[in-house]
């Protein structure tokens, strides 16, 4: 197991390292960089464009650009933001820990729904209420999230319940702990539904078949056999076993959350990590790109890691491969 | 299987809770705040506004762009302001200057009494610190340019301890416009870190705001990382009202950071900001319902400086970078760069465009057409009498006629040479107002017999295009001026300059127009008499609208909106557009 | 237990039958789409931009009722407010088999018919018009072509790839595997739509719009076949161990014997939903590109750009039908995930997950 751990761990250095190399390349790639937006300016001539590429060394080489990067990156220091001017640590830390209460909190709202629309779904297998909640899936997963974001904001524009954009109110400082605490929450609300929305279908499906397919096993049918409850088997052996997978996949979704819910960051002006991920492509902040790239490839490998762990730690067979 | 979902539900009812709590918080909050704005009316107290961006340093002297740039003007003094309503130059820390008869050397007399936020006395000693680094080029301060001229800098002299003498190397008309755009930095602060080599790193976004120190009427009390920047009154602010009261009638002002327009639009509509610059026109209807209640004032300020354009890729064979002929290499294939050329082919396609059409399909009304260089907003400079192309598509035709291009029938437009007459127009991508006008130009050259394929570019792509690789056909952007004297459009005029789109950097002038509108630049340049300058610079314009090196198409209406309630403000068409008299802003 | 059984075949097939159903409406509007509209869809109708979709009347003003639908002229009365009047004074009706705009069917055969239509100057608008004019239901039939192209481009370059790849990483496991899994994660963990930014800005600008879509596929495509070998391979790594390929490994089976005539016949189903499930992802990464304006230039109609054309919430709101490429992209997904519900249970009839 744990050298299972351990090598996941080391085959993560050069996955990170191809991820800033490939990302790296691309930027570099395109053509344009930052400071292309300021020869709109009448006022700023080529001298001072050609002195700022210097500064910034725009103007080496990409390989030597890279070094110095990995060389900083070894130090902890993830380089310097154009656009923001300041270093890109902060910059990056800031909107990580953002979108990960999104993620947090879109987890979170799956979870609650999914849990019980699966054990529903399952108990009453079936039933119209089991069609009605599968239909209402089928929906969810069709709908793409920009129409669901762009709806959520059409919402909460028509209706007033809800802020639009940002983190915090403009008065937050103003208020109390547990003031802070609904503000924050009543913020998060509307993009986590957003996602969460997305993440539902695939949980509740997930669920829904593995306790069917556990329902149907031998031990449950011998736990039938003496007598058990239905309560007692739902409880003690279905549930346990059915919600392994569905741990493995929250790892899983960790990406999908990370990278593909940039879309309802930028569209709810979330100030997470994807947004900052699109205006730093967008404005060629190389080093920012980059740390937003490596971060979220990070998180997705950490999260693909603990699936496998928590499969490994569920199925033996994975765990030890029999050698053929 | 209850008891599974018992805890479950119990988490569903403490969600429902939480979400109620917030509701109702809200509704609490909400309410606060209007009872407290009401208080705040009648003491002034804060305004809040959206930015699209947020700043990128506080240092003024080494930001480029616009959104920076109005936030730092908020704390930073200038010697003279362009009054941006009259767009005359006013006296703010210079109570007086005068230009030498030989345009060299503007002598400033500077206000006694005035004090830094932090308290400091300020002199000369600050003014020539100022431009110490300003003409420092290790530094490369992009508002140095306009000082630069051929590599000789401006001097800076102090007479006394408040007065000062600008040197210039050539006459300058209209120097103390440039003296609008430099703040004006505390010596007994920055000084250390200059002569440390820092310079570049002082004022930061995470710099502690207390050692921002400025000469204007705010200064820095927090900025929340890509979220806000919350400025408060510098109680040692100058200015003071007729009745004497010391300026700024503001406690604090708010720039709330939001990229998306929409959750600009939202954030005002329920009150959460005040103040809403520029709006869409599409979003106009959306706030007349609120403007027929009173609780807001709409302004449209007519045709603004942003001016969207077309132009053909000019540029031959030689790229301007190595000035090396490439053997076989072309920019522009040499049968369209003959069509692009040949001013009846521009004239015509000018002729070809529906403006009304765009006006009314794009811009929802809120745009005026544009035929020669200027907007009409351009009080001091607009020339009026230049040559127009209103739509007509006869006309059009017979000049591509009378340029040796001839028609086949169901098969389009087709040059001496026999070859079919098309091109590709890029513009840049997510931009809704190009991606419609691109629709509609494509449509009425294609009535034209012209074929147009399209392609967005992303936009620093799109840039990149246009000032290095210079591998285009044609492009579809805007211009903006930041100033309204002829000479800040030197960049664009001046053959040499870099934003001479289509055809830059050329070492000497490719066509005698060209070399004329040099000639006439350079004139008005060194002359000092205002007349004179404008007579020489209506020409330039005329020329250019005979020329059609850019097809000017429109310029989009600045509109604002505001709460009925704020009062003295006063919004004008060059940047900041509402902020640029932010000391004078109160509540009623 | 058994009745449920039946009863979830029955539903399946009906998955089937539905998500069948609407794909054959969808390639119909696709492959005829010229027929289908009864306007080319950059037709711009500049006095008529932004009106609301035609309404269709049975009786007139004399309160006379005919038996064919007919429509009014609209009239832009209120620039302001874009208010639409219909003149009411003449009548159009519907026409089937109206001759139109010229076309060519399949892109070959010169033709001028249209399935409907109106008389002149009158316009119908099923789906209001957009901002400059145009019909937003030519439009979007006409943009199912486009978004079908997509799909079925991408999935002929992805599954190949994933089907070769995930079999023989599974089948073999060892170092070979090791560093197939980290390639595939490398292609998860790369952010696909920045790749296909930077190559988009990076593609020659004579392309016409047609090559730039195809160049985009393939960008597609080589993104989305990573998570499809992935499970082909976790597939491969449980058929390994069953009785039945030890057995023919016993026998004696050459290694491709063993692929090709045991694992892959058992993998028909998974490739099959695999295939089903990552069209509508395919279709999405076409629209979320063109919303960003990176994807199909003007004036090819695509869902994405038709629905970024719109701009503001303020105009989603006020201008409803322009919301009409939404819906179509959802019926494009539902179609595809009930057609994979239905095809998972039809290929192997003991499955249980989607």
């Amino acid at each position: 197991m744990l050298k299972l751990i351990l090598q996941r761990s080391m085959s993560l250095i050069p996955l990170l390292f191809a991820v800033a190399l490939g990302s790296f390349l691309l930027v570099r790639l395109a053509p344009g960089d930052f400071l292309a937006e300021m020869s709109l300016n009448p006022q700023i001539s080529e001298e001072t464009l050609v002195r700022l590429r210097e500064q910034y060394a725009l103007d080496q080489p990409w390989y030597t650009q890279f070094g110095k990067w990995l060389v900083g990156i070894v130090q902890g220091n993830f380089g310097y933001s154009f656009a923001y001017n300041c270093e890109a640590n902060s910059l990056i830390y800031e909107r990580l820990s953002n979108t990960l209460w999104l993620a947090l909190a879109g987890l979170t709202l799956t979870l609650l729904a999914a849990l019980p629309m699966g054990l529903l779904a399952a108990k009453y297998r079936s039933s119209t209420l089991d069609r009605i909640l599968a239909f209402l899936s089928t929906i969810c997963l069709s709908s793409p999230s920009f129409l669901l974001a762009l709806l959520a904001i059409v919402f909460a524009a028509r209706t007033g319940w809800f802020p639009i954009g940002s983190v915090h109110s403009l008065n937050f400082e103003k208020l109390s702990a547990t003031g802070r605490l609904t503000d924050f929450l009543h913020h998060l609300i509307l993009p986590s539904t957003v996602i969460a929305l997305r993440l539902v279908p695939s949980f509740f499906r997930q669920l829904r078949a593995s306790l069917i397919e556990t329902l149907s096993q031998d031990y449950i049918l011998t736990a039938r056999a003496k007598g058990l409850s239905e309560r007692m088997i739902f409880q003690k052996h279905a549930l346990g076993n059915a919600i392994n997978p569905l741990i493995s996949m929250l790892g899983n979704s960790l990406g999908t959350l990370l990278s593909g819910a940039f879309i309802v960051e930028v569209i709810m002006s979330w100030p997470g990590l994807g947004s900052l991920t699109v205006s730093s492509l967008l404005s060629r902040d190389l080093y920012v790109l980059i740390a937003c790239l490596v971060f979220a490839a990070l998180l997705l490998a950490l999260g693909n890691l603990l699936a496998d762990i928590l499969l490994a730690l569920a199925d033996p067979r994975i765990r030890n491969p029999k050698k053929s | 299987m209850l008891s599974v979902l018992r805890p479950l539900l119990g988490c569903f009812c403490l969600l429902i809770v939480v979400i109620a709590n917030s509701n109702c918080d809200r509704r609490k909050s909400d309410g606060g705040r209007s009872t407290s704005t009401a208080q705040q009316h009648s003491s002034g107290n804060q305004l809040v506004i959206s930015k699209s961006a947020g700043p990128r340093t506080f240092n003024r002297l080494i930001s480029a762009d616009e959104q920076t740039n109005s936030i730092a003007d908020c704390l930073m003094g200038r010697l003279i302001r362009i009054n941006r309503q009259t767009q005359q130059p006013e006296g703010e820390l210079a109570t007086a200057w005068q230009t030498s008869s030989d345009g060299k050397t503007l002598i400033c007399e500077l206000r006694r009494d005035v004090k830094f936020s932090d308290g400091h006395p300020f002199t000369a000693d600050d003014v020539v610190f100022t431009f110490q680094v300003l003409n420092d080029s290790s530094i490369g301060s992009p508002s140095s340019d306009p000082f630069d001229f051929d590599g000789q800098r401006t001097k800076v002299e102090k007479l006394d301890s408040h007065k000062v003498r600008f040197v210039f190397p050539a006459p300058y008309a209209a120097a103390e416009r440039l003296l609008d755009g430099i703040p004006i930095l505390p010596k007994h602060i920055l000084e250390p870190v200059y002569l440390e080599g820092k310079f570049e790193q002082a004022w930061t976004l995470s710099t502690p705001p207390e050692t921002i120190v400025g000469l204007g009427p705010f200064k820095l009390k927090e900025y929340v990382a890509g979220q806000r920047v919350i400025l408060s009154r510098n109680e040692h602010y100058w200015k003071t009202d007729k009745a004497g009261k010391r300026l700024p009638y503001l406690d604090e002002l708010i720039i709330s950071i939001d990229p998306d327009r929409n959750t600009q639009l939202l954030k005002f509509q329920q009150g959460e900001t005040d103040l809403l610059s520029p709006v869409n026109a599409d979003d106009v209807p959306a706030l007349a319902a609120m403007e027929q209640q009173g609780k807001i004032k709409i302004t449209d300020l007519g045709p603004s400086m942003i001016r969207e354009i077309f132009w053909f890729n000019l540029n031959g064979s030689i790229k301007p970078k190595s000035g090396q002929p490439k053997s076989g290499h072309t920019l522009v294939d040499p049968v369209k760069l003959r069509w692009f050329k040949d001013v009846r082919f521009r004239q015509a396609v000018s002729y070809a465009i529906d403006r009304e059409a765009i006006v009314r399909l794009v811009f929802s009304g809120k745009a005026s057409p544009q035929w020669g260089f200027l907007s009409p907003g351009d009080r001091l400079w607009f020339n009026p009498e230049v040559k127009k192309y209103p739509y007509n598509l006869d006309r059009a035709k017979s000049l591509l006629v009378e340029a040796g291009f001839h028609y086949q029938i169901d098969k389009g437009l087709f040059d001496p040479q026999g070859q079919p007459v098309t091109f590709t127009m890029i513009t840049n991508a997510g931009n809704t107002i190009r991606q419609k006008m691109s629709a509609l130009i494509q449509a009425d050259l294609a009535r034209l017999g012209i074929k147009v394929n399209l392609a967005t570019l992303e936009s620093r792509a799109l840039l990149s295009t246009i000032n290095e690789s210079l591998n285009y056909e044609a492009c579809l952007l805007a211009i903006v001026s930041g100033d309204t004297d002829p000479t800040s459009h030197v960049n664009i005029l001046s053959s040499r300059g870099i934003t001479h789109w289509w055809h830059p950097q050329q070492t000497r002038p490719a066509t005698d127009w060209e070399a004329r509108i040099d000639d006439l630049m350079k004139r008005q340049m060194n002359t000092l008499n205002p007349t004179e300058r404008k007579r020489l610079f209506d020409e330039v314009q005329a020329i250019f609208a005979e020329q059609q090196p850019f097809v000017f198409l429109v310029s989009r209406h600045l509109i604002v909106a505001s709460r009925a309630d704020i009062g003295n403000l006063k919004p004008a068409l060059l940047p900041d557009f509402v902020l640029w008299n932010c000391e004078e802003l109160y509540w009623r | 237990m058994m009745t449920g059984k039946t009863f979830a075949n029955l539903s399946r097939r009906w998955s089937l039958f539905w998500g069948l159903l609407l794909l054959f409406v969808l390639l119909v509007c696709a492959v005829f789409s010229d027929f289908m509209t009864p306007y080319d869809p950059t037709t711009q109708n500049r006095e008529l931009y932004l009106a609301p979709p035609s309404s269709l009347h049975f009786t007139d003003t004399e309160g006379f009722r005919h038996w064919v639908p007919f429509v009014y002229a609209l009239q832009l009365v209120d620039r302001e407010r874009m208010l639409y009047v219909e003149e009411r004074s003449v009548i159009y009706p519907i026409r089937f088999l109206v001759p139109g705009e010229p076309y060519r069917l399949f892109g070959l055969f010169p033709c001028r018919t249209h399935l409907f239509g109106v008389d002149g100057p009158a316009r119908i608008f099923i789906l209001g018009s957009d901002g400059l004019g145009r019909d937003v239901f030519s439009r979007i039939v006409h943009g199912a072509r486009l978004s079908l192209a997509v799909a079925g481009v991408a999935l002929l370059i992805a599954i190949p790839l994933a089907l070769v790849v995930g079999s023989v990483s599974g089948y073999y496991g060892g170092p070979f595997d090791f560093t197939c899994m980290r390639v595939i994660e490398l292609f998860l963990a790369l952010p696909a739509l920045y790749l296909i930014i930077a190559l988009r800005s990076a593609l020659p600008l004579s392309l016409a719009p047609e090559q730039v879509l195809f160049a985009m596929v393939i960008v597609i495509a080589l993104f989305g076949w990573a998570s499809m070998a992935r499970i082909v391979r976790g597939a491969v790594l449980s058929l390994r161990e069953r009785e039945f390929i030890l057995a023919a490994i016993a026998l004696g089976a050459s290694d491709p014997r063993v692929i090709f005539r045991h694992i892959w016949p058992n993998l028909t189903a998974i490739i099959l939903t695999q295939a089903a499930l990552s069209v509508p992802g395919f279709i999405l990464a076409e629209v979320t590109l063109s919303y960003l304006g990176l994807g199909v230039p003007e004036p090819l109609p695509s869902w994405g750009s038709m629905l970024a054309s719109v701009g503001s919430v303020q105009q989603l709101g006020s201008f409803w039908w322009n919301l009409a490429p939404g819906a179509a992209i959802f019926i494009t997904s539902l179609a595809f995930y009930l057609l994979a519900e239905g095809l998972s249970d039809l290929a192997d009839p003991h499955s249980q997950i989607l």
